[in-house]
């Protein structure tokens, strides 16, 4: 079976062939989202001892927390580099996360409202 | 399914019942392979049972006045101090995660240059990451125990005091089965994935993949192991910072 060493281990689809090539070195791919990952994991855990607790520096958390997820998933995961129906068909479905969110945050200031008054 | 590798155009081979509208073999939707984007489905699922659990665990935070404070339940370095050392631990933890996060794409990496002696170096690693984690995560469960915390008794309420030893029950009783719960689950997904990799690595050894050419398996297997890490940097985030 033909199978060359070019392909890479995906077979033929569009980008197989340049696979390693085309996506950067190494370091470029790896080494750069790591110290991107462990910067800010170390900024998270400066802000945890610097700065009061509240609503901003929860809100500070959250962003630094997605921002950290989608290093992991576009380099680690690779999913920057596949086709943007995959991209779409595995990202859209976590719109009912995004709605289930917002609902339970209403739901959560209506019952804290209803038991602590105010 | 008889063959040994799985490209395209091994399907053409397989008897006529498997060919016709229904077998579908040959198409790659979006350019990948057919195991590869099950993990992909199979993660989307597993990421809304994880939401599922984080997102019911901010319900009930955001609902009570009172929470435990995370700066002071989780200030133990389990073996060297009892308190006093807030999130020192699970930054090593959150460290080690990352880590063998890297030497898993780096086994991916030297799968597609198909370099076995590299992928069996970096995958041996990532285990022995996914294996110390596991004891780090042992070693905070223990000292949470210890501490009094059960699945339906938390001690950790406005009085608490570790250097002290003052347990004050009048708190959240569910925080503690929130905790046990979530970290519990992420641990057991950490578990499971360090007995694929020991499968996978005993593959890789044996030159399984380098035989067929073919170490997408480290490539499904490193999806998992990402996710892992995915699902840990928001527990960390939602149980150790906020």
């Amino acid at each position: 079976m033909e199978h060359s060493a070019a392909h890479g281990p995906s077979g033929d689809h569009s980008h197989g062939g340049d696979h390693l090539e085309a996506h950067g070195s190494v370091f470029k791919r790896i080494w750069v989202p790591f110290f991107i990952l462990f910067g800010l994991t170390a900024l998270e855990f400066l802000i945890a001892f610097t700065m009061p607790s509240g609503l901003l520096r929860t809100i500070i958390f959250l962003f630094l927390t997605v921002l950290k997820a989608f290093y992991i998933i576009a380099y680690f995961m690779h999913m920057k580099f596949e086709r943007i129906g995959l991209v779409y068909s595995v990202g859209i479905p976590f719109l009912f996360v995004v709605y289930l969110v917002i609902l339970l945050l209403v739901e959560g200031g209506y019952i804290y409202n209803n038991t602590y008054g105010g | 399914m008889a063959t040994t590798t799985l490209t395209p155009q091994s399907h053409s081979s397989e008897p006529k019942d498997l060919q016709g509208p229904w077998q579908g073999g040959d198409v790659l939707p979006f350019g990948s392979r057919y195991g590869k984007l099950m993990m992909w489905f199979f993660l989307l699922s597993d990421a809304f049972t994880f939401s599922g659990l984080l997102v019911s665990y901010g319900l009930l935070r955001y609902s009570h006045e009172y929470w435990p404070n995370p700066e002071k339940v989780f200030s133990s370095f389990p073996g060297i101090a009892d308190y006093g050392w807030p999130l020192v631990f699970v930054g090593l933890m959150t460290f080690i995660l990352i880590m063998s996060s890297v030497t898993m794409v780096l086994a991916v990496d030297a799968g597609h240059k198909r370099d076995q002696n590299k992928v069996t170096l970096y995958l041996f690693l990532t285990i022995l990451g996914g294996i110390a984690f596991l004891g780090c995560q042992a070693a905070e469960w223990t000292h949470m125990i210890m501490e009094g915390a059960t699945l339906s008794r938390n001690p950790f309420g406005p009085n608490f005091d570790p250097a002290n030893h003052v347990l004050d029950f009048n708190s959240p009783q569910v925080f503690a089965q929130l905790f046990f719960g979530i970290t519990g689950f992420h641990g057991a997904h950490v578990f499971s994935g360090v007995i694929i990799l020991l499968v996978i690595f005993n593959n890789v050894v044996k030159g399984v993949y380098q035989r067929t050419g073919d170490y997408e398996m480290v490539e499904k297997v490193g999806l998992y192991w990402h996710f892992v890490d995915l699902v840990w940097v928001f527990v960390f985030t939602l149980f150790y910072l906020i």
